[in-house]
C-alpha cells in the first residue's frame, strides 16, 4: 500500500519538476548520444575498413622496385612468413583531357591470380584478354570528370601517346584516401588510377617479363617487419630496399589516424556529460529533500525505514537518467548514421558494414544510471540522518552568519541589499556554486575548443596556400629533368614566375626511428615555395644542411644542430647525413627543405628537378595547358585553386555538421545547467521572492535578483571556460597532430565569441523561462505556509 | 476627512458551480484614517482574503475597493506594485524575513526603494532592537524576528500597516510586546493599522473591531475606550 502511494508521489513530483527533469535528462542524453554515436562511428568505420581490406586482400607488405625479372617471384614466395605474393606493374601516365589540365594517373596491372590489392568493380567489366586498349578507371575520377563507360581516354605513358577505352569502373582499398602526387588533399577529379591487363601494362611501361612492385600478405607466425626486412634484402639489387608495411600506406594511414582521433574523443567526452548530470541530480535532489524534510520525518514516524525513503528519491534520479539514456541512444543512432554517411563519402568506401554493438548502449545506460545514483546518493545522506522529531520541527532559517567575516564582509558592503542577497546565496553554497561554474565552463570549453580546431584548420590552409606555397600551379615530371626546363616553362604564355623543385624520396632515420618521406630541394631565391618561421617570415635555406618541418622534427625527435640521416630510396642509393639548421613551421606534410644545388650534389646527380612551380596571370590559360600537354615529359599539372576548392567543399560539409552538433551540445549543456540552477534557486526561494513582491518589488526587480545569482555564476564561468577551452584546444591539437598534418590553434576571437554567445543565449533562454514562472508566482499561496 | 479605505459589495469566489467557495460576500465598509482596526472571526471567515485585497495582493471577483480616492480594483499589476511599494506595510505570521540579510539589511531592503524612508537604525530602535542591528534572522528569536518584520514594514512610513496574525507564532508576553509596538506606531506616526487575529482579547486595544463570519461583515464595534496592549490578557 505504502509503496503505491510513494509511487504516486514519485510521478506527481516528477511532473511538478518536469522542466527541470527534462533539462537533466537532456544532459544525460547528450553523454549517451556522444557515446553511442562515437561507438557506432568507430565500430562501423573499423569493421567496414577491415572487411574492405580483407575482402580485397590489401597487401600487408609493399616493396617498390625499379625492375625485377618475373622469375624472382619464386624467391619472394619462399621468404618465411609470406602467405601470398604478387609482382605487379606500377607506373605513371598522363591523362590528357581536351582543354583541361593534364592529370597524372597511376597505371597498374590488374590483380593477378593471388588477388592481392584487389579491386571492386562498380560498373562495366574488366578488359577482355588480349585487348590491350581496354582499361578499368577509378570510378570517383570518372564521376568527377564526367567520363562514361565506352569513352576513349588519351593517355601519355613514357612519352608515347595511347588511346585507351574505358570498359569498367572500380574502387580499391588501396585508394580510399589518396591525394594526387605532390598534393595534400584528395580530390576526386585530380586523382586517377588506370588498371590494365598485365601484358598491356608491361608493354606501355617497358616491363615485359618483369615487375616493379612486390605485394605480399604475411602469415601470423612472422612479424610483417621481419618479412619486409627479408624482402628488402632480396630486392635490393633490383632497386628495392625501401619497402613498407600496410600501416605506412597512405590510405590505410589516414583512416587509422582518423579512427585514433574518434577513439580518443569517445573516451573523454561522455564522462563530462555524465559528471554534469550527476551534479545536477545531486543539487536537485538535495533541494527536494530539504523542502520535504517534514514529509520525510512523517514517513519515518509512520515506520518507513531510511532506506525505503531514500529509495524513493533514488528512483526519481534513476528515472530521469533512464529517460535521458533512452533519448540519447535514439539520438546517437540517428546522428551516428548521418555522420557515418559523411565519412563513407569522404573516404570512398564502396559499401558500409553498419555495426552497432549492444555494448555502447548497455554501457551508456549503465554509466548514466551509475552517475545518477552517485549524484543522488550524496544528496540522500540527509535522509538517513534526519530523525523524525528533527524533521517535524519548523526549519530554522538558513544560517548566513559565516559570511560576515573577512574579505566577503568587505566586498558585500559595496552592494545594495539585493546584491548582498545574491552574493551571500552564492557563497553559502560554495560547492554548488563551483559546480555550476565548472559545468557551464565545461560546455563553453568543449564548444570553443571544437570551433578553434576548425578555425585552426582554416588557418592551416591559409598559411600553407597563402604564405608557404604561393604558386598557382605545379608542373610535375615523370622522371627528373634538366633544371633548364624551368626557363622554358617561364616563357610559356601567361607564366609570370617559374621555380624549380627537386623531390628525392628517402627514408629518414634518427637512431631507431624511421620515417618515409622526401627531401625537397628549392632554389636559393625561392619565392613561390618557402620554409616559414612561426611568424610567417621565410627562412633562408643554408648552403649546407636542411631545414626540417616541425612535424618531421617531432616524429624523429630532432633538434636544430643535430644530424638527420636520409637514405635515398631511388636511383643510386646513398646515405646522407645532414645537419639540421632550423625548424620550419610547416603545417601540412612533413617536408625537409634543402638548397637545390646542395641536394643534387649530395645525391650525386647533375642539376635535375622533378617539378616546376609557376605563378600565372589569372588562372592558367587553355593555351598554357595546351603547351604543357605537348611536352611528353610532363606528368601532370595541378592547379591549386581547383584542388583547394574541391577539398574545401567536402571538408566544410563535414565541419559544418560537426560545428552544428557541438554548438547544439554546448547550448543544451549550458541551458541544462543554468536552467537547473535558476529553477532550484527559484524553488528554494519562492517564499522570499513572494515576500519581495509583497514589499513592493516589481516583477522585473525580482527577476533580476533571481537572475543575478545565475548571471554572476555564468559570468565567473566565462573566463574559466575560455581558459579551459584554450587549454583543451591546445591539447586536442597536440594529440591530433601527426606527420601528415599539424592542427594549429590560435587564440581565435571569433571562436571564443561564438562559444560565449551560445552560453549567453542559453542563460537568457533560461532566465526568460524563469520569468514566466515568476509571473505565475502566487504571492498569497507562497505566504500562506512556510515551504 | 476621507476614510483610509472604502469598499462596496466586495466579493471573492474561488471555483465555480456547486464547488464554489465564497470567501467574501458583499462586504461594504469604511475604515477611517489613523485608527487601529482589529479583524476577528472564525477560521475560514474571509479575514485574510479581505486584507489581501485591500493590501493590493489579490483581486476581488466583484465589487470595488478604494484607498483614499484611488480605486484599487481598477489598478494594473504595475500600479498595485507601486501602491504596495509606497503606501503599504505588511507583517505576517511567519515573519518572512530574508535569511541572507541582517536585521538592518532587511529593513534597508525596503528603505532603498522608498521615498523619504526613516533610517533603518531608527526603525529598529522603534521596535526595541537597537542592540541586534547586525544579526541574521537565524540568530534571533521568533518575537525578535517579528519585530524586525514590523520595523521593515514601518520604515518607509506607510499610510497603512496590514498585520495578518502577527502574534500567531508567539507566546503571550512576546505577543504583547509586538502589539505594543504596533500601538506605538499608530500613535507616533499616525499609521492606520489593520490587525487580523484569533485572540479576541486583542480587540480591546482597537479603535474599531470588524467581525467576519462566513465571508460577511457581521458587526462593527467602535470602542469608547481602548486598553493598553500591555494589559491585554489571553
Ligand atoms: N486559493 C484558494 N482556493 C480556494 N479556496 C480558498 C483559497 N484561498 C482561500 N480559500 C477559501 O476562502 C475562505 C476564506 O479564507 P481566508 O484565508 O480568507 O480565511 P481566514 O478568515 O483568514 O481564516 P484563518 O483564520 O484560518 O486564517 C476559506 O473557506 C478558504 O478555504
Ligand atoms: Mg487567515
Amino acid at each position: 500500500m505504502a509503496l503505491t502511494v510513494l509511487h504516486r508521489k514519485l510521478f506527481r513530483d516528477l511532473w511538478r519538476i518536469r522542466a527541470q527533469a527534462l533539462a537533466i535528462s537532456a544532459v544525460v542524453a547528450l553523454g549517451v548520444m556522444v557515446q553511442v554515436m562515437m561507438a557506432g562511428l568507430t565500430d562501423t568505420l573499423t569493421v567496414t575498413r577491415d572487411a574492405y581490406f580483407e575482402r580485397h586482400r590489401l597487401a600487408q607488405v609493399f616493396e617498390p622496385l625499379t625492375r625485377a625479372p618475373s622469375s624472382m617471384m619464386e624467391q619472394v614466395n619462399a621468404i618465411p612468413g609470406v602467405l601470398a605474393a604478387e609482382g605487379r606493374i606500377s607506373g605513371f601516365g598522363r591523362i590528357d583531357a581536351d582543354g583541361g589540365e593534364p592529370v597524372q594517373a597511376r597505371i597498374l596491372s590488374l590483380p593477378g591470380p593471388a588477388g592481392l590489392n584487389g579491386i571492386l568493380m562498380t560498373a562495366g567489366r574488366k578488359p577482355i584478354a588480349g585487348r590491350s586498349d581496354e582499361v578499368v578507371l577509378l570510378d570517383t575520377f570518372a564521376a568527377a570528370r564526367g567520363i562514361a563507360l565506352g569513352d576513349t581516354l588519351g593517355v601519355t605513358v613514357e612519352g608515347r601517346h595511347q588511346k585507351l577505352q574505358v570498359v569498367g569502373f572500380a574502387r580499391a582499398p588501396e585508394f580510399l584516401f589518396m591525394p594526387a602526387p605532390g598534393e595534400f588533399f584528395p580530390t576526386d577529379g585530380r586523382f586517377a588510377v588506370i588498371w590494365m591487363e598485365r601484358k598491356a601494362a608491361a608493354a606501355v611501361l617497358d616491363l615485359d617479363g618483369a615487375f616493379n612492385e612486390v605485394l605480399a600478405l604475411t602469415t601470423r607466425e612472422r612479424p610483417r617487419k621481419a618479412v619486409l626486412a627479408d624482402l628488402d634484402r632480396l630486392m635490393a639489387p633490383y632497386g628495392g630496399g625501401a619497402g613498407y608495411v600496410q600501416d605506412q600506406q597512405t590510405s590505410a594511414r589516414f583512416i587509422e589516424e582518423e579512427l585514433k582521433g574518434l577513439r580518443q574523443s569517445r573516451v573523454f567526452l561522455p564522462p563530462i556529460f555524465l559528471a554534469v548530470a550527476a551534479f545536477l541530480l545531486n543539487v536537485t535532489i538535495t533541494r527536494i529533500v530539504q523542502a520535504e524534510r517534514r514529509e520525510i520525518g512523517l514517513m519515518k514516524a509512520f515506520g518507513h525505514s531510511g532506506a525505503e525513503i531514500a529509495g524513493h528519491y533514488l528512483e526519481m534520479a534513476l528515472m530521469i537518467a533512464f529517460a535521458g539514456a533512452l533519448l540519447g541512444s535514439a539520438l546517437g543512432v540517428m546522428l551516428g548514421r548521418s555522420i557515418t554517411g559523411l565519412y563513407m563519402e569522404f573516404y570512398k568506401f564502396p559499401y558500409l558494414v553498419f555495426s552497432m554493438h549492444p555494448g555502447p548502449f548497455a554501457g551508456g545506460l549503465a554509466f548514466s544510471l551509475i552517475a545518477a545514483a552517485l549524484g543522488a546518493a550524496i544528496a540522500l545522506r540527509t535522509v538517513f540522518r534526519l530523525t523524525p522529531a528533527e524533521a517535524m520541527r519548523p526549519p530554522a532559517p538558513p544560517d548566513f552568519t559565516h559570511g560576515r567575516v573577512g574579505f566577503l564582509a568587505t566586498v558585500t558592503k559595496v552592494f545594495d541589499q539585493p546584491g548582498r542577497m545574491i552574493l551571500r546565496q552564492i557563497t553559502r553554497q560554495p560547492v554548488r556554486s563551483l559546480g555550476t561554474v565548472a559545468g557551464v565552463a565545461a560546455g563553453l570549453a568543449l564548444n570553443m575548443a571544437m570551433l578553434m580546431i576548425y578555425s585552426g584548420f582554416d588557418h592551416t590552409m591559409d598559411v600553407t596556400f597563402g604564405f608557404a606555397d604561393r604558386s598557382d600551379a605545379t608542373v610535375s615530371f615523370i622522371h627528373p629533368v634538366s633544371r633548364d626546363v624551368t626557363h622554358e616553362i617561364a616563357h610559356l604564355p601567361g607564366v609570370l614566375e617559374a621555380e624549380p623543385t627537386r623531390y628525392v624520396p628517402v627514408l629518414f632515420r634518427n637512431g631507431v626511428i624511421t620515417h618515409r618521406g622526401e627531401l625537397t630541394g628549392l632554389s636559393e631565391d625561392a619565392q613561390l615555395n618557402r620554409a616559414l618561421r612561426p611568424d610567417l617570415e621565410p627562412i633562408a635555406l643554408p648552403a649546407q644542411g636542411v631545414v626540417i618541418s616541425r612535424g618531421l622534427a617531432d616524429v624523429l625527435k630532432l633538434q636544430p644542430g643535430e644530424n638527420l640521416t636520409a637514405e635515398v630510396t631511388e636511383g643510386r642509393k646513398r646515405t646522407l647525413s645532414l645537419p639540421v639548421a632550423a625548424i620550419s613551421d610547416t603545417l601540412l606534410g612533413a617536408p625537409a627543405y634543402m638548397r637545390l644545388d646542395s641536394l643534387t650534389r649530395a645525391v650525386g646527380e647533375a642539376d635535375r628537378i622533378t617539378s616546376v612551380s609557376i605563378r600565372t596571370e589569372g588562372a592558367p590559360s587553355p593555351e598554357l595547358l595546351h603547351e604543357l600537354r605537348e611536352r611528353p615529359k610532363v606528368a601532370g599539372v595541378s592547379i591549386k585553386s581547383d584542388s583547394l576548392a574541391a577539398f574545401r567543399e567536402i571538408a566544410d560539409e563535414g565541419a559544418g555538421q560537426m560545428r552544428f552538433v557541438f554548438g547544439a551540445i554546448a547550448f543544451v549543456l549550458s541551458f541544462g545547467i543554468v536552467y537547473n540552477a535558476a529553477r532550484n534557486a527559484f524553488a528554494e526561494r519562492a517564499h522570499e521572492l513572494a515576500s519581495l513582491r509583497v514589499l513592493g518589488f516589481t516583477r522585473g526587480e525580482v527577476t533580476l535578483i533571481l537572475a543575478g545569482e545565475i548571471t554572476l555564476l555564468v559570468a565567473c564561468a566565462l573566463p574559466v571556460g575560455i581558459w579551459f577551452g584554450w587549454t583543451l584546444a591546445k591539447l586536442i591539437a597536440r594529440v591530433f597532430s601527426n606527420e601528415l598534418y599539424r592542427v594549429s590553434v590560435s587564440f581565435d576571437l571569433p571562436s571564443i565569441a561564438t562559444a560565449v554567445l551560445v552560453v549567453v543565449s542559453a542563460t537568457l533562454a533560461s532566465i526568460l523561462m524563469l520569468r514566466r514562472a515568476l509571473d505565475r508566482l502566487n504571492m498569497i499561496s507562497a505566504l500562506k505556509a512556510r515551504d | 476627512m476621507q476614510p483610509a479605505f472604502r469598499t462596496e459589495a466586495l466579493s471573492k469566489t474561488y471555483g465555480e458551480g456547486p464547488a464554489a467557495v465564497h470567501a467574501l460576500r458583499d462586504v461594504t465598509l469604511e475604515i477611517p484614517r489613523s485608527e487601529v482596526v482589529v479583524l476577528l472571526g472564525p477560521s475560514g471567515s474571509g479575514k485574510s482574503t479581505f486584507l489581501n485585497i485591500i493590501g493590493g495582493l489579490d483581486r476581488p471577483s466583484s465589487g470595488q475597493a478604494w484607498f483614499g480616492d484611488q480605486n484599487l480594483t481598477e489598478m494594473s499589476d504595475r500600479a498595485l506594485t507601486q501602491y504596495r511599494r509606497s503606501h503599504v506595510g505588511f507583517v505576517f505570521q511567519f515573519y518572512n524575513l530574508m535569511p541572507s540579510l541582517t536585521a538592518r539589511e532587511n529593513v534597508d531592503l525596503v528603505t532603498e526603494i522608498s521615498h523619504d524612508p526613516m533610517d533603518a537604525g531608527e526603525a529598529l530602535r522603534l521596535v526595541g532592537l537597537e542592540e541586534r542591528l547586525d544579526h541574521f534572522p537565524a540568530q534571533m528569536s521568533g518575537g525578535e524576528q517579528q519585530r524586525v518584520a514590523i520595523a521593515r514594514a514601518i520604515a518607509k512610513r506607510p499610510a497603512v500597516l496590514f498585520c495578518d496574525e502577527p502574534t500567531g507564532a508567539l507566546d503571550s508576553t512576546t505577543g504583547r510586546r509586538v502589539l505594543q509596538v504596533l500601538n506605538d506606531v499608530n500613535r507616533e506616526l499616525g499609521t492606520t493599522v489593520l490587525i487580523v487575529t484569533h485572540a479576541a482579547a486583542t480587540a480591546a486595544m482597537a479603535h474599531r473591531v470588524l467581525h467576519f463570519t462566513d465571508g460577511q461583515l457581521r458587526e462593527t464595534i467602535v470602542n469608547e475606550t481602548r486598553a493598553d496592549p500591555a494589559e491585554i490578557e489571553w
